[in-house]
């Protein structure tokens, strides 16, 4: 598919729409933005009030006690920035045989920087495939979404998925973090993701864990004699596969699926089967309607 | 090594699609996944390298190819010959004729005996060694083709009954040469009772063979009046492989059936005739064989209608023959029965003889000519043919010539023809001038042309027989024109001048010659006989007609009909068997009295070689075992058969064992 299709106009406003539909949510549940009644340092002037003798007295405003003669101190308003670190899968495997997992892990992405940077978070987009590797520097500011989309557009997808580069990330932690891993999570072996995934608690960040999947990989239509080739590591194996194989190769993956479903669970990170055949929107309206501090505005 | 069925080879084309589909076989369908492991998962138990993966295609295209290789070969019936200079195959010709009824001792029949010496023959014989059978009487019948099959041979073994018939062992000899030549090496074993030994025609055979050749004689009113059986004249003695024109890999065996000390007296020769000028009156001319050995024996009782009108006792010599003139009394219809009875007698069916009492008249003759061209030599032979009674010449002239107002048996064209054919007479035509129907000729101008020495071209015609052409001299009138079935038997310088034969089923005799300007021809006694000869050759179809059709059993009857049935001497009806097809002509093969349609007789044995048979054992000796036995010779069906399906057990669990749909 044309890399135009991925991000057209249509899904731009689409984008734009979700999120005034995400913000009239927010208003609704009273939530407000990620403001609190700690006192910050920021430059946001809230309040005063007396001073006491815990104070700091450099945050006495010796102006007002000019003019009125008594101690007050400035009262700031903490504004709280979060780190979004979208990762993102750019092994071979995201573009074939299923080119929709690559448009949708790519709207994904761009989905959550928008909605980031629009919130005045830092985001950062890194891609991992056998290494993990910054695509774009931490951005903030609504305007450097252009920027997300024109370097998400000359992605490559290529190479092998080797899952345990993740160990690599180490987000920082100056800022709380929210990391979202969008990836089809298929390495050498199924056992490998759930094992991959233990790095994500070392992380200070909440982690999403966004599974694409396209449906045939579920349920493949694949009869008689064939000759199966990996689209990662081209390996290639002939086999005559009976319709009772396929309901084995089900029964698999749908526990290798519950499997990843119950070790993300263990190690509170939110999970997520994200199938490309169903619409956009509501994937994502779900994704955020976990819980997720990107949500909160 | 080869096919009993080659045709079936043609199965072997389905081995092209086999290889087709294996050069050309659809490539395995190449599909692109995500990982591959949940697929080696799955497949852990059919992982294979890529070599056992092409040896087991390899090996399948080989197992197909003997598959269909197995099934087509069982198909065409692939037979390995045993080891060179065995035998390949056995011609099995068992006699199958009247004599083999006969009960020589222990009450099993000849039949029973040779049935149980051929399976004793078969029973040691290796399987590898195709057996073809067959049977026979006067004529040959092929049971079971060449084949390898035991037990559809000894079905048809079993299935060998009697005909009533006498046999004719060298047309089936000859015919079973033949078939042995086709599976050569090749063994004939000939089962009979017949006295033909390996060494040609055996004594008995001899003198059988005189006596027939006397009865024949005797029942023609030339025949010797001897009844000691000596031979009359020198019988060729060959071998019998040299009279079959045996191959030198086929050897023929006799395998002789019956005692040669049995008891069988019979009647071998029969013939009625009406007594001239004597209405009512007939002569049977019997003639009786006795074989036994001692002096036979025999009561010879004589029946009109069921009644015994005559009792004769005869002592009869063993291997010779009495012979008797019965004067008979009857009408048109009435049956005659002649029975022999003797003490011993092994053989009931050459001893009744069945005759109907034919309507005494003589050959009506239309002679046919100008009344200015009488030929006096032809009006004395006519006459003199006349006056034995045997003859009715009517003369007419041309315009008289009418053949629908009387009945007659000849006619004769003399100088002159009608002016259509008629095609429902046999006709004797002399001197014919011009062409008509199927007589071609060229008159010669003239007086003729005198030929002195003829070429007789078949003297063994009928027509001919007792004329001595050698001495004849004749004038040729016209050259005829001997073309088809119409066979030359005199040929003069210019061409043929007396031709016989018959036209589209009508018998003709044309003689292009005049006897009045003849030398040594009209005062010879060979015109008359010449003259004799032709009219009862072209009447001898009514010949028989007017003796009451009183013939010998498996000869052909022509009459139109839808059935012959079988009556007994009451009128009684005993039995019936439909015309196949509507046809017009039957074979008589029982004995007793017939009827078909308007048309009636009578059927016996007849048979002196019948009645004189018997020559071997009734002991049933278990052969020795024939032919070298081996596990790959043979019929391979049985072992084609079974590799088939081990192939496909062993194809089913190199290839689907896994496979559970």
């Amino acid at each position: 598919m044309a890399d135009e299709q991925v991000f057209d106009a249509d899904f731009l406003q689409r984008l734009r729409t979700l999120f005034f539909k995400l913000r009239r949510r927010r208003m609704l549940k009273q939530k407000g933005v990620q403001q609190t009644q700690a006192l910050g340092f920021t430059r946001e002037f809230k309040d005063y009030r007396h001073y006491t003798r815990s104070d700091d007295f450099r945050a006495i405003d010796w102006r007002l006690f000019a003019r009125v003669e008594r101690l007050f101190v400035k009262l700031y308003e903490e504004i709280q920035e979060y780190h979004i670190h979208i990762l993102v899968d750019r092994s071979a495997s995201m573009i074939e045989p299923f080119p929709r997992k690559r448009i949708a892990t790519l709207r994904l992405g761009v989905a959550l920087a928008y909605l980031g940077l629009m919130n005045q978070h830092r985001v950062s987009m890194l891609s991992f495939a056998s290494d993990v590797k910054q695509e774009v520097p931490p951005l903030k500011g609504q305007g450097h979404i252009h920027r997300v989309l024109q370097h998400l557009t000359g992605m490559p997808f290529e190479g092998v998925t080797e899952l345990a580069c993740l160990k690599q990330f180490r987000p920082k932690r100056d800022r709380r973090g929210i990391v979202f891993i969008l990836s089809d999570l298929l390495g050498r072996e199924p056992e490998e993701a759930a094992a991959a995934l233990e790095i994500s608690t070392s992380w200070p960040a909440e982690t999403h864990v966004v599974h694409i999947l396209e449906p045939e990989e579920i349920h493949p239509d694949i009869d008689g004699e064939v000759r199966l080739i990996d689209v990662e590591t081209q390996e290639q194996r002939q086999l005559t596969l009976t319709r009772r194989d396929m309901d084995r190769y089900q029964e698999a993956f749908e526990k290798f699926l519950a499997d990843l479903a119950q070790s993300c669970m263990r190690r509170r990170v939110d999970y997520v089967t994200w199938r490309t055949d169903l619409p956009f929107e509501k994937m994502f309206l779900e994704l955020l309607s976990r819980g997720s501090a990107l949500s909160q505005g | 090594m080869h096919f009993q069925f080659p045709g079936q080879l043609a199965w072997a084309w389905l081995l092209v699609p086999v290889v087709l589909l294996f050069l050309v076989r659809r490539r395995p369908k190449k599909v692109k996944v995500s990982t591959l492991a949940f697929f080696k998962s799955l497949a852990h138990v059919y992982r294979e390298s890529p070599w056992l993966r092409r040896l087991k295609k390899l090996l399948a295209l080989l197992i197909a190819i003997a598959t269909v290789g197995f099934g087509v070969f069982a198909l065409a019936q692939l037979v390995v010959a045993p080891e060179a200079g065995d035998l390949k195959s056995v011609i099995v010709v068992i006699d199958g004729s009247a004599s083999m009824a006969a009960n020589d001792a222990d009450g099993r029949s000849r039949l029973d005996v040779a049935k149980q010496r051929v399976r004793n023959r078969l029973a040691g014989l290796q399987s590898g060694i195709g057996v073809l059978l067959m049977r026979y009487d006067h004529r040959p019948e092929i049971l079971v083709p060449h084949s390898y099959d035991r037990r559809a041979l000894l079905r048809a073994l079993e299935a060998v009954t009697v005909r009533p018939v006498a046999d004719d062992a060298d047309t089936a000899l000859r015919l079973a040469a033949r078939l042995a030549a086709l599976h050569a090496p090749a063994a004939i074993w000939h089962v009979t009772d017949s006295p033909l030994l390996r060494s040609g025609l055996s004594e008995d055979a001899k003198e059988a063979k005189s006596a027939e050749e006397d009865s024949r004689r005797n029942a023609e009113g030339k025949g010797s009046k001897s009844g000691d059986g000596e031979p009359t004249e020198a019988i060729e003695v060959a071998t019998l492989e040299e009279r079959l024109g045996l191959a030198d890999d086929v050897s023929i065996e006799t395998l002789p059936i019956g005692l040669p000390t049995s008891v069988n007296a019979g009647i071998t020769g029969f013939q009625i005739r009406p007594r001239p000028l004597e209405r009512g009156h007939f002569d049977a001319f019997v003639e009786v064989h006795a074989r036994g050995p001692t002096d036979v024996e025999v009561k010879l009782e004589v029946r009109m209608d069921d009644k015994l009108v005559s009792l004769r006792d005869l002592t009869v010599k063993p291997g010779a023959y009495e012979r008797l003139l019965i004067p008979v009394e009857g009408t048109h219809g009435s049956v005659l029965t002649l029975q022999t009875r003797a003490e011993g007698d092994v053989l009931g069916l050459d001893d009744v003889v069945h005759a109907r009492i034919p309507e005494a008249r003589p050959v009506r003759l239309l002679w046919i000519r100008k009344k200015e061209a009488i030929d006096p030599f032809t009006q004395l032979a006519l006459v003199a043919l006349g006056e034995e009674g045997v003859l009715e010449a009517f003369e007419a002239s041309p315009e008289a010539y009418d053949l629908e107002k009387e009945t007659f048996d000849v006619v004769l064209f003399d100088g002159w023809l009608p002016p259509t054919w008629p095609t429902n007479l046999p006709a004797l035509v002399m001197k014919p001038r011009r062409s008509l129907g199927p007589i071609r000729t060229v008159p010669i101008e003239g007086d003729g042309l005198p030929i002195d020495e003829l070429r007789a071209v078949d003297e063994q015609h009928p027509v001919l027989y007792g004329v001595a052409s050698d001495r004849v001299a004749v004038t040729q009138t016209a050259v005829l024109e001997a073309g088809g079935s119409l066979s030359p038997l005199w040929t003069g310088s210019m061409g043929p001048l007396l031709v016989a034969g018959e036209v589209k089923g009508q018998k003709l005799v044309i003689a292009a010659f005049a006897a009045d300007r003849s030398e040594r021809l009209g005062l010879m006694a060979s015109y008359p006989l010449l003259l004799g000869n032709a009219i009862f050759w072209l009447a001898q179809g009514d010949e028989e007609e007017r003796q009451g059709n009183n013939l010998q059993t498996g000869r052909l009857v022509a009459a139109e009909g839808t059935a012959i049935t079988w009556h007994d001497t009451a009128g009684s009806e005993v039995a019936r068997s439909a015309l196949a097809g509507g046809g017009t002509v039957t074979e008589l093969d029982r004995i007793g009295l017939w009827r078909i349609g308007e048309k009636a007789g009578s059927a016996s044995l007849l048979s002196k070689s019948e009645t004189l048979t018997g020559t071997g054992s009734q002991d049933d000796v278990a052969a020795a075992p024939v032919g070298t036995s081996g596990f790959l010779s043979g019929d391979l069906r049985p072992l084609l058969l079974w590799l088939l399906l081990i192939l496909l057990v062993v194809e089913a669990w190199l290839f689907h064992r896994h496979a559970v749909y």
